[in-house]
Order: structure tokens, then C-alpha cells, then sequence
């Protein structure tokens, strides 16, 4: 064992050590981490050694580290209120077991809504852009509630006094799948790292086919339709936001095919890139009446060309929807930049830092 | 096995209880710590009540914030380690699960018996 290797064994128990630190209360961390740092020492050096081999084994037994975690809080004497974004793995199947239900709720709802516009009293081209934004409002209550549920649950997994009640009062009202299905996920999380992931450079050069087929033909709608300044504004927005994204797709073809795995820089760009619709966002969202819905007449599915698209204005009630699906649309962009930047910096330590 | 019934289900929250208890009965004889706690779990009952580590550790936290069991950093050999003992509420409870096992047992080989499983 060389010097280099045990100094990376033992960043790799900091690594995870730290990890577990974050989900505990800040009153039993110092000693529940300095009782794990020992007990994954004394098993390593019974195994052979602090090699990374020995240790990824033992962090691995020990289990995530959020969900070690939770089983220190299960059950504590912590009174005071908390709030940390994220929710514990014990809270995690309730979670998803309302969203999905709420999901459900809601999709009925607004379907039905859509069907009475389908079929009201309205000409078509208005009921289809009625249909359209209500898919949009649909969209909009599904985000705003997972959201909203996201930062409920949160707050209850983060205290245990509430965390307790309310398992309990859910087993009451539901029965108790929650166990099953914390088995499986986690039986589904052993599978996933396992299958540890090698990506396939074949897939970014069709991605950059793709996306420059649909670049050229919003450029080509933008030069026949007769849009709005601001609708130019956004197709042209696009069309160089995909031209950028597929020249960064083939980039990732050529670093894939050459490396073997996929690189930081070229992931974190494809997400930055989409922030040059931001301003266009920004600019929707005050000048929003200038919006225009393109809908595809019947005569387009017989002879595809653009006299068969018509465009419609936003109706009127629609407009405040639309302006909180601008700024929506902005958060979302930048939330996907931040997880995608935390994924890398911030994840468990992974299979391949037995092969370095 | 692992049908309807769910027998590893079963087993889990049997062993869940037990292992408590046990981990009481190593304690009374001598302090030990966490790690080697989970090897003389797994040793005296042939890997039958072998714990994972993600559950022991924080099985010990619980059993001291019952005050049953309470745990102090220690160095032995130069190695410092975080060793439990058990308390006096311990025993008591210690007893009192004793006594329940055995007539626990008893009686389920009575009807084991009478079931021709025995």
C-alpha cells in the first residue's frame, strides 16, 4: 500500500464523513462522526489495510450517507424547529406517494377543463389556444405544488417531534407500504451503482442532428411567419442556442469517443448555454401581450408547409399565467444549472475511485 | 420464501427487538465498543443476529438516550474508542427482557410441540 493510496483512503473517509454530517443535528455530530471515523478504521485495517478498496466497502455497508443520517434524528430529543432542503429517506415514499396522487388529482382536473373547451362554443383556432394554455396552467400547478410539498416535507423530515407524528398519522390513514417501498428503492439504488454508467458517444451526435434539424427549421418559420418583433426576438434567441448546443454536442462526441467518459466542462455548458433565453424570458414576461401561439392547421397534416400554421395572440385571461410561466421558466433554468453543478461536487463517492 | 407473507420482513423485525436485548446481555458482562460489539453479535450467534453497521451505531445512540446503555470516549492501546456500558435502569430492563424470553420461548415450543415442529 503506498503512501498516495492511503491518503486517498482516507480523503475518501472524510469525503463521506462530511456527507453525514450535513444531515445530522449539530449537537450529536462531532461524536456520532469521531465513533464512525474509528469503527471504519478498525474494520479497514482488519480487512488488510486504509485502502480505498477496503474503505468504499465499509462506507458502502454503513449505507448513503443522508440515510445513516436520518437514523440518528429518528428519535431524537431535538425540539427545536428546523428547515434544511431536503428531504430524509424514511419521509421519502410519502413524499412521492403524494405527489403522485396530487399529480393525478390535478391532471383530471384540468383535463376536463380542456375537453369543455374542445368542445364548447368557441371557433376552433381560439379553443385550441385555450387548450394550449391550460396545458401551460396545468404545467404551472403541477411545478408550484411538487414545489410547495418539496419544502413542506423538508421542513417536516428536518424536525423529528413532527417527523414522528406524521409517519404515524400517515400509517393511520394509508396503512404501511412505507417500508416495501423503501426496500425497493433502495434495492433500485444498489442496481444503479452497479450499472454505473458509461455514457454513449453515439447518442450526442444524433442529439447534434437533431437539434440543428429543429434549429434551421425555426429559422426557416421565423423568416415566412409573420411574427411579432418579440417572437422574432425569440426564435432567433433559439436558433443560436441550439447551434451552440449541438457544436457542444459534437464536442462531446469526439471527447466520449476519445476518453471514454464524459467531461464536467462540456455538461455544465449545455446548461449554461440555455441562459441566453433568459433575457428573452425577461422581456416576455413585461411586453408578454406580444406572445403569439402558432397552431397548426388541418391543411398542414395534407401538405406540410407554412401557410398551414396560423398564429394566435394569447387571450387576455391568459396573460398573467403567461408572465408566471416566464419567470417560472427562468427559476427552472437556473435550478438546473445549480443541480447540475452540485451533482458533481457534491455526490457520494463513486465506483470509479476504486479504478483511479 | 419471500411470497405474500413476506418471511424477510418478518425476520427483520423479529431480529430488530432481539438484537437490542442481546446487545444488553454483551454489555452486562463487559464494555465493548461499537465494532466490537457487531463481531461478538455475529460470532457467539453464528451470523443469525449480525447487524448492519448503518443500524448499530445508531441503535446504541437510542439505547443511551433510554439510559439504559451510556458510552464514553476511552484510549485502550493507544487507540481511542467510544466504549458502552450498561446501566443500572439497563439491568433492570435487562432482567426484565430475560425473564419474558424465557417464558417467551417456553411457551412456543409448548405449541411448536403440540404442532409436531419440535
Amino acid at each position: 500500500m503506498t503512501y498516495e493510496e492511503e491518503r486517498e483512503a482516507y480523503r475518501l473517509i472524510d469525503e463521506y464523513l462530511d456527507e453525514v454530517r450535513r444531515y445530522l443535528p449539530d449537537d450529536i455530530a462531532d461524536d456520532v462522526i469521531e465513533e464512525l471515523r474509528t469503527h471504519i478504521i478498525d474494520k479497514a485495517n482488519e480487512m488488510g489495510g486504509i485502502t480505498v478498496k477496503n474503505v468504499y466497502s465499509i462506507i458502502k455497508s454503513l449505507g448513503e450517507p443522508r440515510k445513516l443520517a436520518s437514523e440518528y434524528v429518528i428519535g431524537g430529543e431535538r425540539k427545536k424547529l428546523r428547515f434544511e432542503l431536503g428531504i430524509s429517506e424514511d419521509l421519502y415514499p410519502i413524499f412521492t406517494k403524494i405527489v403522485f396522487w396530487t399529480s393525478v388529482l390535478i391532471i383530471l382536473g384540468y383535463i376536463v377543463r380542456m375537453v369543455q373547451y374542445a368542445f364548447g362554443s368557441y371557433n376552433t383556432e381560439i379553443s385550441i389556444a385555450k387548450i394550449a394554455m391550460t396545458f401551460s396552467e396545468m404545467i404551472v400547478a403541477l411545478v408550484l405544488t411538487v414545489t410547495f410539498l418539496y419544502i413542506a416535507m423538508s421542513f417536516i423530515s428536518s424536525n423529528p417531534d413532527i417527523k414522528r407524528e406524521f409517519i404515524k398519522a400517515f400509517k393511520e390513514f394509508f396503512g404501511e407500504p412505507i417500508e416495501r417501498e423503501e426496500k425497493r428503492r433502495e434495492k433500485a439504488r444498489k442496481i444503479k451503482i452497479k450499472e454505473e454508467k458509461r455514457p454513449i458517444a453515439g447518442l450526442y451526435l444524433l442529439s447534434a442532428v437533431i437539434t440543428i434539424i429543429v434549429a434551421y427549421v425555426i429559422y426557416l418559420s421565423t423568416l415566412e411567419l409573420n411574427y411579432t418583433w418579440l417572437m422574432k426576438f425569440l426564435c432567433y434567441t433559439l436558433v443560436i442556442e441550439l447551434a451552440i448546443s449541438s457544436a457542444i454536442n459534437i464536442i462531446a462526441y469526439f471527447y466520449i469517443s476519445y476518453k471514454g467518459e464524459s467531461s464536467f466542462l462540456i455538461e455544465i455548458s449545455k446548461k449554461l448555454i440555455q441562459f441566453i433565453l433568459i433575457p428573452w424570458l425577461l422581456i416576455a414576461n413585461i411586453f408578454t401581450e406580444d406572445i403569439q401561439i402558432p397552431l397548426f392547421k388541418e391543411e398542414f397534416f395534407d401538405n406540410p408547409s407554412f401557410e398551414g400554421i396560423v398564429l394566435i395572440k394569447i387571450p387576455a385571461e391568459y396573460i398573467p399565467l403567461a408572465k408566471l410561466l416566464t419567470i417560472l421558466l427562468i427559476v427552472v433554468l437556473i435550478v438546473d444549472s445549480i443541480i447540475a453543478y452540485l451533482k458533481y461536487v457534491r455526490t457520494m463517492p463513486k465506483e470509479k475511485t476504486i479504478e483511479e | 420464501m419471500d411470497g405474500i407473507f413476506e418471511f424477510e420482513k418478518w425476520k427483520k423485525e423479529m431480529k430488530k427487538g432481539l438484537v437490542e436485548m442481546c446487545i444488553l446481555a454483551l454489555l452486562n458482562s463487559k464494555e465493548m465498543y461499537g465494532y466490537e460489539i457487531s463481531k461478538e453479535l455475529e460470532r457467539l450467534s453464528n451470523g443469525v443476529l449480525s447487524i448492519e453497521e448503518g443500524t448499530l451505531y445508531p441503535l446504541l445512540r437510542r439505547l443511551e438516550m433510554k439510559k439504559l446503555i451510556k458510552g464514553e470516549w476511552k484510549i485502550i492501546e493507544g487507540k481511542a474508542r467510544k466504549y458502552y456500558r450498561i446501566l443500572s435502569l439497563g439491568r433492570e430492563v435487562l432482567k426484565d427482557m430475560a425473564k419474558f424470553w424465557s417464558s417467551l420461548t417456553d411457551s412456543v415450543n409448548r405449541i411448536f410441540e403440540r404442532g409436531g415442529l419440535l
